[in-house]
């Protein structure tokens, strides 16, 4: 035990983190230069195009120090806030972090929120000043700023670059003599922390785990404590960048469970492994059942798929627990389902992968937070969907999430990321400058427009400058009203939102530009039409199309008109008919593309 | 039957509305008939051993920018590499400004026999409006002059769709056509191209596009005045009486081979379909290294036969629905006649001998149905 160190790396998206994190496992020779790739621990597609981290993963690497072996186990985390939970089930399975920050851009919301949770487990930080050789880096005053955070010496900071591996020695020799060695006890009764697991097709669910104390052994009668199942210890063991079998996983060690678990819902981040035989007492603190903070629609284009998405999601929900779904019907699209995700990303991850891992066309609805309504004889309802909402002559009132926002940016920036938050009917609760250049800003901030299109507007104002991290507050009462779109005078549901009264009209009027701009012309007028209860507040028309014809078609025009067609038709395929109107998906998130 | 296009990439000035490669500097005009020459040479197996050429065509850009050296360059290097002994059409491309008494005599001896005039209107201010070089009167008079030079087989492009151009006085450019017994009409529906003066100007909000109520007000009577007067509406923009139909053309509808030379020409072998590069410079340096400028894209099954739909569909004679059979699954077939009879229930297309042919409500619709025809 005392040869192991289990330590996970901090840092924001685009600071390195995957980049180090190959040149440590080509050092430790964990990876030939031949089954080299770039982003080595993010082994999906969508990881590697998007250049972030989605799942955990976890990859032992053995080193020899000063004569000694040791095993270093790496705990990869993801670094969206969408994703906050399980970093935190992966930080308390370490006993050290390394804290990377980018030479140039120096510290980020996202990476301070996640070094907080860090240093709330105890966790020995190692500060990396990574991407030392870029031209634009300013090493002494980032050091500055990891000295102001974490309060360390100055020449503790590792100089490092993941480009050329200056540094990574250091690093390594400071992981063995910097982090202590995981504490517990052989001899207890096991208890092993579930951080992630996977899926796979022919063994069914992986999960991975820290063996806090105790032991687990091949074959053994295991119990989850949380979800109170049984089974059976198929095959245990280590992970390397294959998972390598062992006849016992001890304590301190980072290793995988395979025991014929068929669906991910079953394995949950954060709970506790024992067995069966002697069980432990309780189950290893902080363990939370995740809740999904966004909810949207998710309805097949073409109504006969409705089956197949069905099949399509549960075998999604196999590898990811904390995708929630339940059937549900629209007078518009249909019948789809009701998802809840745990933010954004998730909910866009979520749709990519039901287009590419099976091939289904979806519309993924306007998403909303989940809301409180209570009705004139004082019942409690929650509303997942906009056209859940009841009646307003039977309605007393309805209370909406709000959440605490931290943005660090430079000062520079501080009048129109103030006014993005107050436009977002936020409230300025804080303002701290963390050096003369930078500023934290603490907002509480209605949960529901920061759905919409809040980061990426922050993004724009802020010149990329701006990071920005949230956790909940609690539900307030707010004057929301209910507005409905028509198309072709028939209400579409999908389209129904849940608006501030004061933002209702300017929100009416842009939704209605925009909806014009998405759907195509077709052969008759199409009126669009916003409203609030019987009251039209915003109308636009989309003309009917006449010519649908162009006048020559020559030699050269042929193979360009016939690509055209092509795609056109493509295009087609992914529309929905709504009554008589054919709506593309695009037009289902109009509301998120409004400026 | 196999056809022959030469590009001529040059104008004495833009259209505002062409977006067509041209160049309006001549200075490499000369040096581009020699490697059209030379890219003739180059591809003088393209058609099969014993494949006749039937129908050349000269089109731009302005061929009519041709001298007689260079127009006889041409011709004969063709004469040399393809056996042009069944040549029953050979089309020029002239504008009205261009025609006098010596490129008359250039242009007959040179065995051309069709000409295709670029007239567009006979409104002096709407020409103004296009860019185009010439006044109305300057057109009746190239047209007199051909007429009284032996030649009948005449064909004139118009534009409706104009903004300017009212009803009444696309009926009086239409009348001004029978009485100059003009056999052939392209007609076209003025079409903003973003690569245009026009299209710019759209974007910027200068011009405000035609009523399209009024653009197929005038398309409608188009077609019904020339039916009246003995034309053929054989293609969506194209009239012939008689025996006066573009060969040429009608062979790109019917997926005849055709090789096209010159900048951005296009030819087609039956399943490769190549494009030579647009831009004339970069034309010569590949030719003088002896390298043909083009790409090409081989076509699927699939692609040939959307091909057929979108070409044969913008003719009178449709699609042979027993073509399309033969080649599909009988799943697909049911669901394509499925399509067909939808088109059949609101009046824009019916079957005449097993062949799928469009109303002129729609041709008017031509891209949007064959795009839903396509398999």
């Amino acid at each position: 035990m005392e040869n192991i160190r289990n330590f996970c790396i901090i840092a924001h998206i685009d600071h390195g983190k995957s980049t180090l994190a190959d040149r440590l496992l080509e050092f430790t020779k964990t990876v030939s230069k031949r089954e080299s790739q770039a982003q080595i621990l993010d082994d999906m597609d969508l990881e590697r195009e998007r250049g972030i981290t989605i799942k955990s993963h976890a990859i032992q690497m053995n080193y020899t120090f000063n004569g000694k072996p040791f095993v270093l186990n790496l705990i990869d985390t993801p670094g969206h806030v969408d994703f906050s939970y399980e970093v935190s089930r992966s930080i308390a399975a370490c006993e050290g972090a390394l804290l990377i920050v980018d030479a140039a851009q120096g510290i980020q919301a996202q990476t301070i929120s996640n070094l907080y949770l860090a240093l709330g487990n105890d966790l020995e930080i190692i500060p990396v000043l990574n991407k030392i050789d870029l031209p634009a880096a300013n090493p002494e005053e980032v050091k500055d700023q990891i000295i102001d955070l974490i309060g360390c010496e100055r020449d503790s900071i590792i100089p490092a670059s993941g480009k050329t591996g200056l540094g990574i020695e250091a690093i390594l020799e400071a992981i063995i003599t910097r982090i202590p060695a995981p504490k517990g006890d052989v001899n207890a009764p096991l208890q092993a922390l579930i951080f992630d697991s996977v899926f796979n097709s022919f063994r069914g669910i992986i999960a991975y785990f820290k063996v806090v104390n105790g032991e687990l052994k091949k074959g053994e009668k295991v119990k989850f404590v949380a979800t109170e199942k049984e089974y059976f210890a198929e095959e245990i063991g280590i992970l390397k960048l294959k998972p390598e079998p062992r006849d016992k996983v001890s304590t301190g060690d980072v290793g995988y469970i395979i025991s014929g678990i068929k669906a991910a819902k079953e394995v949950k981040v954060g709970d506790t492994i024992t067995t069966l035989n002697n069980p432990c007492e309780q189950g290893i603190q902080g363990f939370e059942d995740v809740k999904p903070m966004v909810f949207a629609g998710i309805y097949p284009v073409d109504t006969e798929d409705y089956e197949e998405l069905r099949y399509s999601m549960e075998k999604l929900q196999l590898n990811d627990a904390s995708l929630t779904w339940e059937p549900e019907s629209s007078a518009a699209l249909g019948f789809g389902f009701r998802c809840g995700f745990l933010g954004m990303l998730h909910m866009e991850i979520i749709q990519e992968r039901l287009e590419r891992e099976f091939n289904m066309t979806v519309i993924t609805t306007v998403p909303n937070v989940s809301y409180k309504a209570y009705s004139t004889k004082g019942e409690l309802m929650i509303v997942n969907n906009p056209s859940d909402l009841p009646d307003f002559s039977k309605l007393d009132s309805v209370e909406e999430p709000f959440i605490k926002a931290q943005i660090i940016t430079k000062s520079e920036y501080i009048g129109p990321i103030l006014n993005l938050c107050i436009g977002k009917r936020g409230i300025l609760k804080n303002q701290v400058y963390l050096t003369q250049e930078r500023v934290e800003l603490n907002f509480e901030l209605p949960l529901a427009e920061v759905v919409f299109d809040f980061y990426d507007k922050l993004k724009t104002i802020s010149k990329g400058y701006a990071s920005f991290d949230y956790s909940p507050l609690e539900y307030r009462q707010s004057n929301l009203v209910k507005l409905d779109i028509l198309l072709n005078a028939e209400p579409v549901d999908a389209l129904s939102a849940l608006i501030h009264r004061d933002n209702a009209y300017d929100f009416g009027k842009k939704i209605c530009e925009k909806l014009k701009e998405l759907i195509p012309r077709q052969q008759f007028e199409i009126p669009i039409q916003a409203a609030i209860g019987a009251k039209v507040i915003a109308r636009e028309t989309i003309r009917a199309l006449r010519k649908d014809v162009t006048a020559k078609c020559y030699g050269g025009d042929i193979s360009r008109k016939r690509k055209l067609l092509e795609k056109q038709k493509e295009g087609k395929k992914k529309m929905k008919s709504v009554g008589s109107v054919e709506i593309p998906q695009s037009a289902f998130m109009a509301v998120l593309k409004l400026d | 039957m196999s056809g022959i296009y030469i590009h001529i990439p040059f104008c004495h000035q833009a259209c505002h509305y062409c977006d067509f490669y041209f160049s309006t500097s001549l200075k490499l005009k000369e040096k581009i008939v020699e490697h059209i020459c030379k890219e003739l040479e180059l591809r003088k197996d393209f058609f099969n051993e014993n494949s006749k050429i039937e129908s050349v065509y000269f089109g731009g850009g302005t061929p009519s920018v041709l001298n007689h050296t260079e127009l006889e360059r041409i011709v004969k290097a063709l004469d040399l590499h393809f056996d042009l002994g069944n040549l029953k059409e050979f089309t020029f491309e002239i504008n009205p400004e261009d025609v006098n008494d010596s490129t008359i005599e250039i242009w007959k001896k040179n065995k051309i026999n069709r000409f295709s005039l670029g007239l567009q209107s006979f409104e002096d201010d709407l020409l103004k409006y296009l860019n185009r070089k010439h006044t109305g009167e300057d057109g009746i008079v190239a047209i007199n002059k051909i007429k009284q030079a032996g030649f009948s087989n005449i064909s004139v492009d118009l534009i409706y769709g104009i903004p300017g151009l009212s009803m009444l006085l696309w009926k009086n450019q239409l009348e001004k056509i029978i009485d100059l017994s003009i056999p052939h009409i392209s007609a076209y529906c003025l079409t903003i191209e973003p690569n245009t003066v026009f299209g710019n100007q759209l974007k910027k909000g200068k011009i405000i596009p035609v009523d399209e109520v009024l653009a197929q007000e005038q398309y409608f009577y188009l077609h019904e005045f020339l039916e009246k007067n003995g034309f053929e509406h054989y293609e969506i923009s194209n009239f012939g009486k008689p025996n006066f139909t573009s060969k040429h053309n009608t062979s790109y509808w019917n997926g005849k081979q055709y090789l096209g030379v010159g900048p951005s020409a296009h030819s087609f072998n039956g399943e490769k379909r190549m494009w030579n590069v647009a831009n004339n410079f970069n034309y010569i340096k590949s030719i003088e290294s002896n390298s043909l400028p083009l790409e090409y894209e081989t076509l699927t099954k699939n692609q040939q036969l959307n091909e057929y739909i979108l070409t044969g569909i913008r003719t009178k004679w449709g699609i042979d629905l027993n073509k399309i059979k033969l080649e599909i699954s009988k799943i697909e077939f049911e669901q394509f006649k499925n399509k067909i009879n939808h088109y059949i229930h609101s009046n824009l297309l019916k079957i005449e001998n097993d062949c799928a042919i469009l109303s002129i409500e729609g041709f008017w619709k031509a891209d949007g149905i064959a795009g839903d025809l396509f398999l």
